[in-house]
């Protein structure tokens, strides 16, 4: 679980690297770490959530928020759980960083 | 002056000499070679690349040669030096041209990573590239002698040869090597190949070499745009299968089949996604040669029909 700060604002993540490259690929991803020098193809899902965070920090709120306007066809609820551990996995990966407050809003 | 318009004789005084210049597009060697038989097996394959002396740049300075000591009274053997060292163990002197092919490859492997090398056959029709990566043992060498033999343009047999500035596949053809079953199949599958000797006894087998065709060597200098990707397997008794890849397994296949994708980094992850973007991606299971090559024509006629009323549709 991310760390709140009771009453302070949700925990935020941004892309880590402006020069990430990253080519789209149908619903999937291709993404490369410049710092890592390693390749990772995201599926549909993890290359949804990459995309905002390379445009913009934001939070699992806004995240889930932003899934659920891409996907208001499919239905399916999108669970904060899900977010976290995804975003847990790009962190890992060096694709994403947690960023303070209102930092890149 | 083409090669193979000059004497035996004459061509293997210059081979022991000073050597030769040959210019097979995506790189330059200065070949030497004192090895008998080899000069002749050489002609015959490379006839139709102009004969240059040495002068210039070359990628690749490599010379075959008789391996001294005792051992070459009993057995004798052939080394591959190329810059003055020898990178593989030396050859049974029999089994000359399988070496000096597999150490121009080696070469090319490890020097032309101004280019993106994908481990792949390669040819064109009407300036677009048909790829073909994959490993070795899946009948890529086989296939894509078939196409060449069916009128595409051989490009290559190992080397998809990515110029990274714009994705244009660069020719490099070259003799194709064909290992035991291919070698009587192509003879079979087309009067007209050009197969240069057997060499039965080398590492992978008995080996044989098909000459490119004298449009392949004369536009040799002139890139195609890549149109289509397909990943060709081989299986015995299998029913011919064409089924689109995705995008992203596509990328997948390619990054790890290149010989250089880790070493150029970012300028690799550019030029494969780019590729396969711009290019439809299939993959081939196949038994029947003509078959495949009927399958693969038909992908690349299919896709220039739709590019066309793309094109229509778009004024």
């Amino acid at each position: 679980m991310p760390d709140r700060t009771p009453g302070g604002p949700d925990p935020r993540w941004r892309a880590c690297h402006p020069t990430i490259r990253s080519v789209p690929l149908d619903d999937e991803l291709a993404v490369f770490n410049p710092v890592s020098w390693e390749t990772h193809l995201l599926n549909p899902g993890g290359a949804q959530v990459f995309e905002v965070l390379l445009e913009r920090a934001a939070s699992i709120r806004e995240l889930r928020a932003e899934l659920e306007a891409l996907r208001a066809d499919e239905g399916e609820p999108i669970r904060d759980e899900q977010i976290e551990a995804l975003l847990a996995e790009l962190e890992d990966l060096g694709l994403i960083t947690r960023v303070s407050g209102d930092a890149d809003r | 002056m083409r090669i193979g318009d000059l004497a035996t004789s004459v061509f293997d005084r210059e081979m022991r000499g000073a050597g030769i210049a040959l210019d097979f597009g995506l790189a330059k060697v200065r070949v030497r070679a004192e090895v008998p038989g080899f000069s002749e097996a050489f002609r015959f394959l490379y006839a139709h690349f102009p004969c240059e002396p040495p002068q210039g740049f070359f990628e690749i300075t490599a010379s075959l040669r008789r391996s001294r000591g005792l051992r070459r009274h009993v057995r004798p053997q052939v080394e591959f030096v190329v810059d003055g060292e020898r990178p593989f163990e030396p050859f049974p002197s029999d089994t000359h041209v399988p070496l000096f092919e597999w150490g121009v490859n080696f070469c090319v492997a490890r020097r032309c990573n101004h280019r993106l090398l994908l481990h792949a056959g390669a040819v064109a029709r009407d300036g677009e590239a048909v790829l073909l990566p994959a490993l070795p043992g899946t009948g890529k060498s086989t296939l894509t002698a078939a196409l060449a033999a069916r009128g595409f343009r051989l490009l290559s047999d190992e080397f998809g040869a990515l110029r990274l500035s714009d994705g244009a596949v660069l020719p490099a053809p070259r003799p194709i090597a064909l290992k035991n079953e291919s070698i009587e199949l192509m003879r079979r599958f087309s009067k007209d190949v050009a197969l240069g000797p057997t060499f039965p006894k080398t590492r992978k087998g008995s080996v044989a070499h098909l000459a490119p065709a004298a449009e392949s060597v004369a536009r040799r200098h002139e890139p195609a745009r890549p149109v289509l990707l397909v990943f060709p397997q081989f299986v015995r008794g299998a029913a011919l299968a064409v089924e689109p890849v995705r995008r992203s397994r596509a990328f997948a296949r390619l990054s790890t089949n290149a010989f250089n994708y880790e070493l150029l980094g970012p300028a690799a992850f550019d030029a494969v996604g780019r590729l396969v973007q711009e290019c439809n991606c299939y993959s081939l299971v196949y038994d029947d040669l003509d078959g495949a090559v009927d399958a693969i024509a038909t992908l690349l006629a299919r896709r220039g029909r739709r590019s066309h009323a793309g094109a229509t549709s778009g004024h």
